[in-house]
């Protein structure tokens, strides 16, 4: 049972694009529908996930980022990855490789580096990015990938400001190893060096308020792996490796200089404006995920902000390790208000308080004023995400049909990791259909090509609260319950509602 | 504009701190978040720590109860108390069994949220043997898994390919 970990990792793609192990694997399924194929998958790739992995005998959290280089053909044909395990850190190239995708987009990943050979499933939104889940036994994790432009590998193209998102493990003041998330920004100066760098740390709950950047911060390229975008850092005080998708994004994971610390997350270029109260405007979905002092933590919900300071129109699932928080509550109301920092760099602050259900409280960093870092303050709640305006107008039926690739990651008994492709039609019954391979961490947990069949039913005000329920079809069948908020027509944000288990997911369009 | 240095900023504050990092670790500039009086969810509290003794009654590995994870209902003077003890791996990877019938002590505090009380254990002992599940600030120890061992482990433990 692991804190979840991915929405850093997950929420990346929704970032970018608004912004075999020993398993089952059933009949061959009808051939899927659509028009990709391994000719879909070409180019070279920045990746980025986070899970467990066994090690010696118990879950133990880790973290991978690198690049593949895909030809369209079938084969991997380079690539390097950064590794944080629970024995230390690698850095790993890639040999003999392989891959191969579907009609529909899903497909498998084969990487094979000087240790051996992992194993993923994939699920292209486009050709240029998607999602990722590792399916060897004794390792599951989730994440996404985008295609790089190389020619950004340079230092000089790293010139913006960033907000940033990091989460996993790191020291709290007793040297505990616990859960971890810092969120903030900074301005890169294209010559490696970092200015106006601020924070929050979230430490299993122990929160450091906004700070300043230790003495040290830098960003250099790496001259072993100069066609990856590979280089290393020292961002909010943490030695970290990373990977440049383009001038607009980069991928990092903790070096071996912290280590057993470990943090993977990604830094957005943030919009070159002085950010203000007004900058919050409109409607926005947010999805959250982390640890509690029970376990597991997800929320995902909307809100209204004014321009002046105001929250109105919240409503929010949260699920605590499977203690279910609705808002509103039962015969509840429920108001809030932010604030943004008057040093215009774009943090803030938000609350509100359910009559009934109490306050909650969190901290953001806008990236511009469509979306925004996210973390949760509250008292032993370390969980941290993304919020994304609310740009479509009324989700209807229609403006919600199409293909989508979707990931989802979660716990139950173990770590879950799920990635596939669903059709949503306009029918009244049954208007979710698709297949999905998923790894639940163990052996012989590992399950591919598994249909399944579904309802999304939109809500009385499809802004806020959807529900989508998916069964799997093959016996045994499991049902999973999601609420679901719609960020526009091409990205929706999901969090399970079960009681045997916290997840969360995102579903993004497929052309 | 967004501002491109601290001058544009006219903030004081912030400079006066970004300038103070110069020569020192990380400085405030916003204060850290206040906890709110009526929070919504768990909040450990260490001063309200309580200690449970009793002999246990049922080990369940996966509790269908929220929250999820390991239980036990222990059978303590004032009646059956149920006890939430996190992830059974954690359990097993420290070689801590516990069966019905045994006694044991757990130090930990009872907490509700509105959808009714658990109580979350910080240690347990049983015989001669004591576990942390939880840090004194009530963050759970179970979620590093080896990691926490702080690069004790030794590399054939760390299973498959990389």
């Amino acid at each position: 049972m692991k804190r979840l970990i991915l929405c850093s990792t997950l929420l990346a793609a929704a970032f970018g694009g608004a912004c075999g192990g020993g398993g089952s694997t059933l009949p061959p399924p009808p051939p899927p529908v659509g028009n990709f194929s391994n000719a879909s998958l070409k180019g070279q790739y920045a990746f980025s996930m986070s899970g467990t992995e066994l090690c010696a005998g118990t879950g133990s959290f880790f973290g991978r980022i690198g690049t593949f280089t895909a030809d369209g053909n079938g084969n991997i044909t380079g690539g390097v990855e950064d590794v944080n395990v629970c024995t230390g850190t690698s850095t790993l190239a890639f040999t003999n490789s392989n891959y191969s995708i579907q009609a529909d987009g899903r497909g498998i990943l084969s990487l094979t580096n000087n240790t051996g050979t992992t194993n993923y499933s994939i699920a292209l939104s486009t050709i240029s990015q998607g999602s990722i889940v590792q399916t060897d036994s004794t390792v599951a994790a989730g994440g996404s990938f985008q295609i790089q432009d190389i020619s950004t590998f340079s230092i000089t193209k790293i010139a913006s400001g960033y907000v940033f998102d990091f989460s996993g493990e790191g020291f709290d003041a007793s040297h505990n190893l616990v859960q971890q998330s810092i969120i903030g920004r900074f301005d890169a100066d294209g010559g490696g060096g970092i200015k106006n760098g601020l924070f929050d740390s979230n430490t299993a709950g122990v929160l450091s308020g906004q700070l300043v950047f230790p003495n040290g911060a830098f960003y250099q390229l790496d001259g072993a792996f100069p066609q990856s975008g590979r280089g290393t850092a020292n961002i909010a005080g943490k030695n970290l490796t990373f990977y440049i998708v383009d001038s607009t994004r980069l991928k990092f994971l903790s070096s071996n200089l912290d280590f057993p610390e470990a943090l993977v997350g990604d830094a957005i270029a943030q919009q070159n404006i002085s950010f203000d109260i007004s900058s919050l405007n409109g409607g926005f979905v947010f999805l959250i995920g982390g640890g509690s002092m029970a376990g597991p933590i997800a929320t995902a919900g909307r809100f209204t902000a004014d321009g002046a300071g105001n929250l109105t129109s919240i409503v929010l699932d949260e699920n605590n390790n499977g203690r279910q928080t609705p808002l509103p509550s039962s015969g509840g109301t429920v108001t809030g208000s932010y604030t943004v920092d008057a040093n215009q760099f774009g943090g803030g602050t938000a609350t509100w308080t359910d009559s009934v259900s109490g306050t909650f409280s969190f901290i953001f960093y806008l990236a511009s004023p469509t979306k925004a870092v996210f973390q949760e303050t509250d008292g032993n709640i370390t969980s941290d995400g993304s919020f994304l305006a609310q740009t479509s107008g009324q989700p209807t039926a229609s403006s919600i049909a199409g293909n989508y690739a979707f990931n989802w990651s979660g716990v139950s008994t173990g770590e879950d990791d799920f990635v596939g492709q669903m059709a949503v039609t306009t029918a009244a019954t049954t208007n979710v259909t698709g297949s999905m391979d998923f790894n639940l961490f163990g052996l012989g947990k590992q399950f591919f090509n598994y249909p399944f069949t579904g309802l999304l039913t939109l809500g009385t005000d499809p802004t806020g609260r959807n529900a989508l329920m998916v069964t799997t079809t093959p016996s045994p069948q499991t049902t999973y319950k999601f609420s679901a908020y719609v960020v526009d027509s091409n990205t929706t944000l999901l969090v399970g509602v079960d009681t045997n288990r916290v997840i969360v997911g995102l579903d993004t369009r497929q052309p | 504009m967004k501002p491109i240095n601290l001058m544009k900023t006219n903030s004081v504050f912030l400079a006066g701190a970004l300038l103070l990092a110069a020569v020192a670790g990380a400085q405030q500039v916003r204060p850290k978040a206040q906890q709110s009086a009526k929070p919504h969810a768990y909040a450990y509290d260490l001063s309200r720590e309580t200690v449970l003794e009793g002999t246990v009654l049922k080990y369940t590995e996966n509790s269908s109860i929220p929250p999820i994870g390991a239980h036990i209902i222990v059978q303590t003077s004032s009646g059956p108390v149920e006890v939430h003890l996190g992830d059974a791996r954690f359990l097993k990877f420290n070689k801590f069994a516990l069966t019905e019938g045994t006694s044991v002590k757990i130090t930990g505090q009872n907490l509700s949220n509105g959808q009714g009380a658990m109580f979350f254990a910080r240690i347990i002992q049983q015989g001669g043997q004591a576990l942390a599940l939880r840090s004194v600030n009530g963050a759970p120890l179970w979620l590093a898994g080896a990691r926490a061992q702080r690069g004790g482990v030794q590399k054939p433990q760390q299973a498959g390919a990389l």
